[in-house]
Order: structure tokens, then C-alpha cells, then sequence
């Protein structure tokens, strides 16, 4: 009785389910196992529950910290043994010495019994004050009866949901003993660890590692199957450096992977249930492993980077090879132009002196090699221009251009002849003068041609001046008689009473006054010719010319039924001219334009017109007649010709009227185009100057 | 017909022809399961001395095939609707019951 | 507006494809275009051509570890297949990774279609099929509509996988029940898009059935074969767990060796599971 003191028997009687309203299973479970321990001065109590639905039993806790494996094992040899099924059989303790390790252990078996079934059973190690103390046995057998009602009690009172909880704890199930110990350890492992279920693949634990490295909680890990969160699941094993396992990769929610290594084995229990899944972030080591290849691959480009300019610079090297043949290939065909060349070439020296000379210059001068090569070259003896070779020679060393010039020659023989003569400096790549090129041709045959145009062209001149002289002389010499002429047919017309006869006269009278007009417009041309008619320039103010002119038309063009058009944009439209001479044009303009148009309309307009480099003032009359053909355009402004020449009996007219008004502009420095269109009408432009350069200069 | 037998002449793969009970009259068996290794330890913790086993060659090698393929065919018809019709989708069901034995525990047993 | 026709609509607005891809494939219209001119244009994302360089270098185009740069990789493996692997990384590049829905995600998609276009290629070498540089690419776009409507119909896909979940269907069925059409049609309105060629537009159309007409028939059964091998060998996930029968009507005019599929077993594993690591990785 010694051994027992009362405060174990005080805490025996106290285990009531009373006091236990608050605690958990767990709770409960350990206090007991505590009693079971100081009643019987044993070294280790552990309890084994029966699942009530496979009815197996499971280890669920102990009272010291050692191997589960070790406890489970026994129970299973106890199993094997049949000591189990005597203790469920009989409903008694079980009493059994082992040998383990050589040592001698004592245990005792004792059923947790309701009364109508077993709900696990109680294993004591070396309870060796059980084997001597009856008393103890006594209590024992009460104290396990109250145990096995309080936990079946702790299954109802405490809710379903924790029951299970409690019961199926995976981390109870695994490893049974100090938990908070066993978690942290388990939490502070570098890698991640899953605990996959072989019933139900699911997974049922995590550690906080694991946690981490899915990037998700706890709560959204469990109960999912590792293909949740595995990309790639693979049987191959990698053996990479002594570690057995697989890569695979993690796939985040975000949509990252995480390369991992992964092992799996299976836990070791006493049913193999659990698969431990461990795995070890190895994206560092993935990225340095790239960053080493991205490095290779990178060299590697360099390489061949560096190979190709290597190529490259050999092929330069080549082609500067070939390009120098080439260049000596065509030196050498230019050489030989040289020496074939039809023109005389000399190369001088900066002195003068000749250093070469062609074929065709020997041919020329009838020179030999000996009798030119280094000296001066006698190009210059010439007895009309009295020029210095060296003077020469300077001029072209100061201008560095080319100086050319036409001159007489003499050969060996004493002939002369017409040479053209050029020289030029051969600067080398600094811009030194190094050489003269002096090259000669024989232009006596051209001078000869030359000199006979010249002769011609005086001749004509003369010619012409004469037929302008004669014709404006001659033309006063008809205009005379002609006045009297127009005068009498006049005053016959009005005493002419007999039909017939007033209308010879009338047709008399009006062959007088076209003869008349053709006498004035040559008159006129020929004036111009001679520029007799220009005047001064004066200031024009264009407005005041249209008024006179429309004056002079609006009746004659009214009454042919057409329209006259001013509607230009007057603007002050201002500049120098010859105010008669411009309005002679522009009578010619609009006589032709009025002649030619028998519908439609006539319009002038005006304008400043700037251009890039000068402002001038462009007129155009424009009318709706008859038009001009595209390829008699070029003919229209000659004299005495128009266009059709069947037309002039419709059309009457001296055919003068266009040569006059080119004439004029081309006197007042201006150009005149025309635009036409058959049938559609035509346009004459004119551009004159603001201010004429004659004027301008003076 | 089922046959009392001795737990100690139980074999694996026979079929029970009764429920078992334990002392409290509790099922631990129900009837008509075939016996894996898990009952054999679960009958001699009981202390349970005889079972009732179904008649029969159950034992026989080409019964004991048959049913071990189709209940790979069990498995694999969760996914396949169709039998295969030729080699080549023989092949496929080949490959199918390497991989899925290789990924049984990374998937949802549905 | 419709659901379809808002998805449509959606569909539409997808952005044309980067200008990378577009001067690769113009400098390759031009016949007188050198390798290293392409290598150039590859080269010019260092980062996209680092990623060639390791597919390129992946076990499955049988060079491994050989191709050192990209005028290499061109000179090894034609420039069609240069150009197909740039576009299959571009096109992977452009859709984003994270728009999971519950049970179905597109890395897992993208892995799908990593899965079928190496199958795709391996039975297109195994039938010597002259032509294979098309095969990985067909393999990685025939599922581009899933792609599209797992980005751009986000909300309305995840009725479709409640309805593949309740009905234990193929996720082409739920799609027509809830759309109105599947993602062949979305991926073919893409593809059009896009100007894809032809015979990748017959796959993306047609691989579910498996037949087509005579020009693209043998890739689309490749397809067709490597998507089912596919999820039987579980490379990804497709958006449902079944595993269809082959078109009976395929096999009048198509060769595999019987045990093509068992006898290549490792080799698809670890093609697989390199490349997805090459690829996916980033």
C-alpha cells in the first residue's frame, strides 16, 4: 500500500467526465494515460483505438517521446502473437515479458471495455509495481473501466465534427506523440512537404514551406490532389548530385511556374497509407544553370559575329586586291588611249619641259621623240599672239583651271596651222600641281569654215538692213498715191447714185483700205524692225489701256452678237512700258481675236504674276473662235501668214497683225504664247516686265 | 456455397460468403468481399478462429487474370467510353494503364 | 447582345500579331533573304531568341545541346521550323497565364498543347511524312479557341466547366450547349485573322473530328491522334478528363505502328516534360 499515494488515488477518483467538461479528447485521453503511468511506476503507457468503422486499431497517443514505429510494432507483434485476441477474447489483462535488445521488458495488455464492445486498448511498459501490489490491480481495473466510459462519453458530448477531427488528426495518425514539437519541426523544414492520403489522393497536410512555395494557405491546399498544383507529374527519376527524385514545376494561381525537385517516398507506418511528398525550390539553381547557357549562347554570337567580320575583312582584302588589278588594267588601257588618241597630247613638267607626247603630236609637227622630249614645247611659236609659255604655265599654276585658246602653229617643216590649244594643271591627291596636260587639235579645216560664215553671216546682215530700208521707203512711196486713191473712191461713192456702179466703187474703196492696212502694218513691222517706234517707258496704269481699248471695240464687238469680257480682278496694275507700242499690240490681239470669233465672247484680263526671281504683268485675251491646228501654232506669228490660206478671202486680213505683236513684245522685253483649241478657241498670253531692263540699266 | 474455413487456411483473393462479427457481435466483414491482406490481420485481432468462404476455383489462374483485367478496365472506363478496335488504340489503353497506375496518387479518384 | 455575340465581339478586338513576327515573315517572302538576316531579326529580342536557342536545343528536335546560335539553329532545322517555334513562343507570349478559372488554367492548357505538338511531330516523323515542319506548331495552336475564350469570355467559361463537371461531357459539347458554337469556330475566326495558313487552320477546325480534305488530311489525324495520346498520358489538362475514341474513319487512310504509342512511352515523358520546362518557364 506504501506505493500508492493519495493523490493518485485522489486523481483517480476525480477522473470523472465532470471535470472534464472542457477539455478536449486529446486532453482526456493523456490525462488518463498520465494515471495509468504514476499508478504503476511504468515507463511508457500507450493507447491504441479502435476505428468504428474499420474496426482496426490505431495508435493514438503515449506517454513518452519515443518512436511510434517502435510502439506500433510491438502492438503488432502482440497482434501476431494472438495476446491481442486473448485480451478481447477474455476481456482481461494481459501480462508478457519480452526480450528486446537483449533485455528483459515487461508489458502489460489491458482492454478498454464498455459493455457491449471494446473501444482500444491500454499497453504498459515495465509496470513493474503492478506485478507486486494486488491493490494496484484493484484500481486499475476500476480506473480503466471509468477511462474506457469517459473517452466513449468525450466521442458523444464533444461534436461530431471535432470527434472526427480529433480522431483522424493525419499528424496524430503519423507521428501520435508531441505535436506542437513535431509541427514546428515539420514547418521549419527548408522544403516543401505534402502528405498525400493513398485512400483518397487527397492531400491532408502541408507544411508552412509548402505553403509558401504554392503561394496559397493551408485551407486552399488540403483536400485538393497534388495534379492541383503539379504541372508535371513524372515516374522519372533524375539523380541529380546524390539527391534521387524528379524535377517538376509548381503552378501558381498567377500563372508562374516554379521548377521544384521532388521526391516521394512512403511513410513508414504500421499500414501504408500516407505518401510523403517533399520538394525543393530549385529555381535559383534553374536560373543560374540559364544565365550559364544564355552566357554561352551569347559568346557563341560573338564568335560568329567576329568569324563573319574576319570574313568579311578577307573579303574586303580580296576585292582591294582585284580592285588594284583592275586599276592598273585600266591605267594601262588608258595609256594606250592616250597614245592612239586623234587629239595631240603633251604631259609637261612643272617647268615646262615635256616629259611626254603622243603619237598624234609627233604626227602633227612632224617632231621626232629626241627633238621634243625634255624640252619646251614650241606651241607658242606663233607670230600673231605674242604669248609666254611660262606666263601661260603660271596663269594656269595661280587659277588651277583650264586655259584654252586658238592660235597659230608652226610645224617642223615651217607650215602653219590652226590649233586649239588646252592646258590644264594634273594635281596629285594633295592638290599640288605636279603636271600640265596640254592637248592640241588641228582646227585649220574648221578655221576655214568659220571664216566663211563669218563672211556669210555680214553679207546677210547687210542684205537685210537694205530690203527694211527699201521696204519702209517704198511703202511711203505707195501710201501717197494710195490716199488719193481712198480720197476720190470717197467722194464718188456719195455722188454715185446707179446701183452698179456705187457698189464697184464701194468694192474699190475697200480693196484701197485693206491695201492700206497691209501698207501700215508693214510699215509698221518695218519700223519695228528698225526700232524706230520705241519710246521712253513710262508708268502704265493698265486700267486706263482696257478702258480705250473697249472704247475702241464694245460697238464693233456688240454688234457682231459677242460678249465683251472685263471681268478681271483689277488690281492696281502698274509698270513701265511703251504705252502706244503695247496698245498697237493689243489692237493686233483683239482684231485677230474679233476677226476669227462669230459666237461666244471676248475676254482681256490682267495680272501680277510673282515669280520666284521677278514680278511681271501677264495679259491674256482670250476668245471663243475658230481656234488654231496644234501644228500651225508654231507658224502664226511669222509674217503674211495665216493659218489657212484659203481662209483669207472669209477671214480678211493683211496676215501681219501676230508678227507685229511678237515683234512689239519682243521689243518691250516681254514673250508672248499662244494656247489654242480648234473650234474652241485660243488663248494669247503676254508677259512684260514691270520694269524693262533697258530702262532699268539707265 | 460457402465453406467454414480456419483463418490460418485463408487465402488472398477468396471471397467471403458471410459477414464476420467480432465478440460484441459488430461487423467487421461484411459478406461477399474479397480478402486482402488488411482482413487476414484484422480477423486475428479479433481473435477470430473461422470465416465463411464462397465455393469455388477462385483460385484458378485464368479467373484470378480476367478479374485483375477488368478491373484495370474498371479503372481506366471512368475516362474511356469505348473499347478498343484495333492495335494502335490497344496500344493507347497500354500506355493508359502504365501512366495511370504511375499517377494514382496524384489524382482525383473520381 | 448575346452572349456569343459579345464574345464575338471580343474576339474581334484581338490584337494582330507583334511586329517581330511580322518582318520575320516578310524578310522570308523574300527568296534572296540570308540566314543571317534572319538570325538578325531573331536576335534583335535577345530573350525571345535565348528561348528559341533552348527549344532548338530540347531532345525532341534531336539536336541536343548542338545548336550553339541562331543562324545554327536556322541551318539545323530550316527556317520554317525557326519561324514556327518564334511564332509558337510569340503567340504564348501574348495571352496572359493568370486568368485561372477553378479546375482549369491556361498554363495547364498551354501544357495540353505543348503535349499534342510534340506527339504531333512524332507521329508526323514516324508516318515520314516529308513535311514535319508544321507539325509541332498545328499541335500547339489546335486548341487556340480555348485560349481565347479562357482570356477574352473569362466569366461565361466557367459555366462551361460546371457543365463539363455535371455532365461528365467533352468541353467542345458544354461549349455548344452554353455558346452556341465551340472553340474551333473562335480559334478559326483567329486564325483567319491572323492569316494563318492553311493547313493550321484545318487543324484548329477540324482536329476534334479528325478528317478534313485530301491536302491537310495527315496532320489533322496527327492532331487528331496526338490529342487524345495526350490526355490519356495526362501533358496538361484539355478542360475535361475524357478521353474520346479516334475517329474510326481515320484509320482507312492512316499507318501507325502498333505499338508506337508503348514504345515511345519514356521518350514522350521526358520530351514533355523538358519542353514544357524550356517553354512555360519563364
Amino acid at each position: 500500500m506504501n506505493t500508492i499515494n493519495n493523490k493518485i488515488i485522489q486523481s483517480i477518483f476525480s477522473f470523472n467526465h465532470l471535470n472534464f467538461q472542457n477539455d478536449s479528447l486529446d486532453q482526456i485521453i493523456n490525462k488518463g494515460l498520465n494515471i495509468y503511468s504514476e499508478l504503476t511506476n511504468c515507463d511508457n503507457a500507450s493507447i491504441f483505438l479502435v476505428d468504428n468503422t474499420s474496426f482496426e486499431f490505431n495508435f493514438y497517443s503515449s506517454t513518452s517521446f519515443e518512436s511510434v514505429r517502435e510502439i506500433t510494432s510491438l502492438f503488432d507483434k502482440f497482434t501476431d502473437d494472438g495476446t491481442i485476441s486473448e485480451v478481447i477474447i477474455n476481456s482481461e489483462p494481459v501480462f508478457r515479458e519480452v526480450e528486446i535488445n537483449s533485455h528483459l521488458q515487461l508489458f502489460h495488455i489491458i482492454p478498454l471495455n464498455l459493455p457491449n464492445s471494446l473501444i482500444g486498448i491500454i499497453m504498459l511498459r515495465n509496470a513493474c509495481s503492478l506485478n507486486n501490489d494486488e491493490s494496484i490491480k484493484f484500481y486499475l481495473t476500476g480506473f480503466s473501466i471509468n477511462y474506457a466510459l469517459i473517452i466513449e462519453r468525450s466521442f458523444h458530448t464533444n461534436n461530431n465534427l471535432n470527434k472526427e477531427r480529433n480522431l483522424h488528426s493525419p499528424l496524430h495518425d503519423i507521428v501520435g506523440i508531441n505535436l506542437t514539437l513535431l509541427k514546428s519541426l515539420f514547418d521549419s523544414l527548408q522544403c516543401g512537404v505534402l502528405i498525400v492520403d493513398k485512400s483518397t489522393s487527397k492531400i491532408i497536410l502541408s507544411n508552412s514551406t509548402a505553403m509558401r512555395l504554392i503561394e496559397l494557405d493551408e485551407q486552399a491546399i488540403l483536400n485538393n490532389t497534388m495534379n492541383s498544383f503539379f504541372l508535371i507529374h513524372s515516374s522519372i527519376q533524375n539523380s541529380m548530385e546524390g539527391t534521387s527524385g524528379y524535377e517538376t514545376l509548381i503552378h501558381r494561381n498567377n500563372g508562374t511556374l516554379l521548377p521544384v525537385l521532388m521526391t516521394e517516398s512512403h511513410l513508414i507506418n504500421k499500414e501504408d497509407r500516407f505518401i510523403v511528398f517533399s520538394f525543393l525550390d530549385i529555381s535559383a539553381k534553374k536560373k543560374s544553370e540559364d544565365e550559364l547557357q544564355k552566357a554561352h549562347f551569347l559568346l557563341e554570337q560573338r564568335i560568329e559575329l567576329r568569324t563573319e567580320q574576319l570574313i568579311g575583312n578577307n573579303a574586303t582584302l580580296i576585292s582591294e586586291i582585284r580592285n588594284r588589278q583592275k586599276a592598273e588594267e585600266q591605267l594601262l588601257k588608258f595609256m594606250w588611249a592616250v597614245e592612239q588618241s586623234p587629239t595631240a597630247i603633251l604631259v609637261l613638267e612643272i617647268d615646262g619641259k615635256i616629259q611626254y607626247a603622243n603619237k598624234k603630236y609627233f604626227e602633227l609637227t612632224g617632231y621626232t621623240t629626241d627633238e621634243v622630249i625634255g624640252l619646251k614645247p614650241k606651241f607658242i611659236d606663233s607670230d600673231k599672239l605674242d604669248l609666254d609659255e611660262s606666263m601661260i604655265l603660271g596663269k594656269v599654276k595661280q587659277s588651277s583651271q583650264l586655259w584654252k585658246s586658238e592660235l597659230k602653229n608652226r610645224k617642223k617643216n615651217g607650215e602653219e596651222f590652226w590649233t586649239s590649244l588646252y592646258i590644264t594643271p594634273i594635281t596629285n591627291l594633295n592638290g599640288e600641281i605636279t603636271n600640265f596636260l596640254c592637248v592640241q587639235e588641228d582646227i585649220t579645216e574648221k578655221k576655214k569654215v568659220m571664216e566663211e560664215l563669218v563672211l556669210e553671216k555680214i553679207n546677210a546682215e547687210q542684205s537685210n538692213n537694205l530690203k527694211t530700208y527699201l521696204l519702209a521707203n517704198m511703202s511711203h512711196e505707195f501710201r501717197t498715191p494710195l490716199i488719193g486713191i481712198l480720197g476720190f473712191t470717197q467722194i464718188l461713192s456719195t455722188e454715185i447714185t446707179d446701183e452698179e456702179n456705187s457698189s464697184m466703187v464701194d468694192f474699190i474703196h475697200q480693196s484701197g483700205e485693206r491695201l492700206l492696212k497691209t501698207l501700215d502694218g508693214m510699215l509698221q513691222l518695218s519700223d519695228l524692225e528698225t526700232q524706230k517706234l520705241l519710246n521712253k517707258p513710262v508708268k502704265i496704269d493698265f486700267e486706263q489701256i482696257v478702258n480705250s481699248l473697249a472704247d475702241k471695240y464694245l460697238d464693233q464687238i456688240q454688234e457682231k452678237g459677242l460678249d465683251f469680257k472685263l471681268d478681271l480682278i483689277f488690281e492696281q496694275i502698274y509698270f513701265y512700258s511703251d504705252p502706244q507700242l503695247l496698245e498697237l499690240c493689243l489692237t493686233n490681239l483683239l482684231d485677230n481675236a474679233l476677226k476669227f470669233t462669230n459666237s461666244g465672247s471676248i475676254t482681256i484680263s490682267a495680272h501680277i504674276i510673282n515669280a520666284k526671281e521677278n514680278k511681271f504683268v501677264q495679259i491674256k485675251i482670250a476668245d471663243t473662235g475658230i481656234g488654231i491646228e496644234e501644228d500651225k501654232i508654231d507658224y502664226i506669228f511669222k509674217a503674211f501668214s495665216q493659218v489657212d490660206e484659203g481662209m483669207s478671202r472669209r477671214y480678211e486680213g493683211t496676215g501681219l497683225g501676230l508678227t507685229i505683236a511678237k515683234r512689239i513684245i519682243e521689243l518691250l522685253e516681254g514673250e508672248i504664247s499662244v494656247r489654242s483649241k480648234i473650234s474652241k478657241g485660243s488663248e494669247f498670253t503676254i508677259r512684260l516686265p514691270l520694269i524693262p531692263s533697258s530702262f532699268r540699266n539707265k | 456455397m460457402t465453406k467454414t474455413t480456419h483463418i490460418d487456411s485463408l487465402l488472398i483473393g477468396m471471397q467471403l460468403g458471410a459477414p464476420v462479427k467480432n465478440k460484441f457481435n459488430q461487423v467487421l466483414c461484411s459478406g461477399n468481399i474479397i480478402i486482402e491482406e488488411k482482413h487476414l490481420k484484422l480477423f486475428k485481432t479479433w481473435g477470430i478462429q473461422n470465416v465463411e468462404i464462397v465455393e469455388g476455383d477462385v483460385n484458378e489462374d485464368g479467373k484470378e487474370n480476367k478479374s485483375v483485367l477488368n478491373e484495370d478496365l474498371k479503372q481506366l472506363s471512368k475516362y474511356f467510353n469505348w473499347e478498343p478496335a484495333n492495335d494502335v488504340e490497344l496500344d493507347l489503353f497500354e500506355i493508359a494503364r502504365r501512366r495511370f497506375s504511375e499517377l494514382n496518387i496524384w489524382d482525383e479518384k473520381k | 447582345m448575346t452572349i456569343s455575340e459579345k464574345i464575338l465581339n471580343r474576339v474581334n478586338n484581338i490584337p494582330t500579331l507583334p511586329t517581330i513576327f511580322e518582318t520575320l515573315t516578310e524578310a522570308l517572302n523574300d527568296p534572296r533573304v540570308t540566314n543571317q538576316k534572319i538570325a538578325n531579326i531573331i536576335s534583335s529580342d535577345q530573350s525571345s531568341a535565348f528561348k528559341v536557342l533552348k527549344v532548338a536545343n530540347s531532345p525532341f528536335f534531336g539536336f541536343r545541346g548542338g545548336v550553339d546560335t541562331i543562324s545554327q539553329a536556322i541551318m539545323y532545322l530550316g527556317t520554317t521550323e525557326i519561324k514556327n517555334i518564334v511564332f509558337s513562343l510569340t503567340i504564348m507570349k501574348m495571352f496572359s497565364k493568370e486568368k485561372k478559372i477553378s479546375g482549369f488554367s491556361p498554363i495547364e492548357l498551354w501544357a495540353h498543347s505543348i503535349g499534342v505538338g510534340i506527339l504531333t511531330r512524332a507521329i508526323g516523323r514516324v508516318i515520314s511524312e516529308q513535311k514535319v515542319e508544321n507539325y509541332f506548331l498545328a499541335g500547339i495552336l489546335h486548341d487556340i479557341g480555348k485560349i481565347i475564350l479562357l482570356q477574352f469570355a473569362h466569366e461565361e467559361y466557367q459555366e462551361v466547366l460546371k457543365y463539363v463537371e455535371e455532365n461528365n461531357c467533352l468541353i467542345m459539347k458544354a461549349e455548344q450547349e452554353i455558346f452556341g458554337f465551340d472553340h474551333s469556330r473562335i480559334g478559326y475566326l483567329l486564325a483567319e485573322k491572323w492569316r494563318l495558313p492553311q493547313p493550321i487552320k484545318d487543324v484548329i477546325l477540324y482536329h476534334s473530328s479528325g478528317i478534313t480534305n485530301e491536302d491537310n488530311q495527315k496532320l489533322v489525324t496527327s492532331v487528331h491522334l496526338a490529342d487524345i495520346a495526350a490526355r490519356i498520358l495526362k501533358f496538361g489538362y484539355a478542360g475535361d478528363p475524357l478521353i474520346p475514341q479516334p475517329n474510326p474513319k481515320i484509320w482507312e487512310n492512316f499507318n501507325l505502328p502498333n505499338n508506337f504509342f508503348s514504345s515511345n512511352y519514356e521518350k514522350f515523358l521526358e520530351d514533355f516534360n523538358q519542353t514544357v520546362n524550356t517553354i512555360l518557364v519563364e
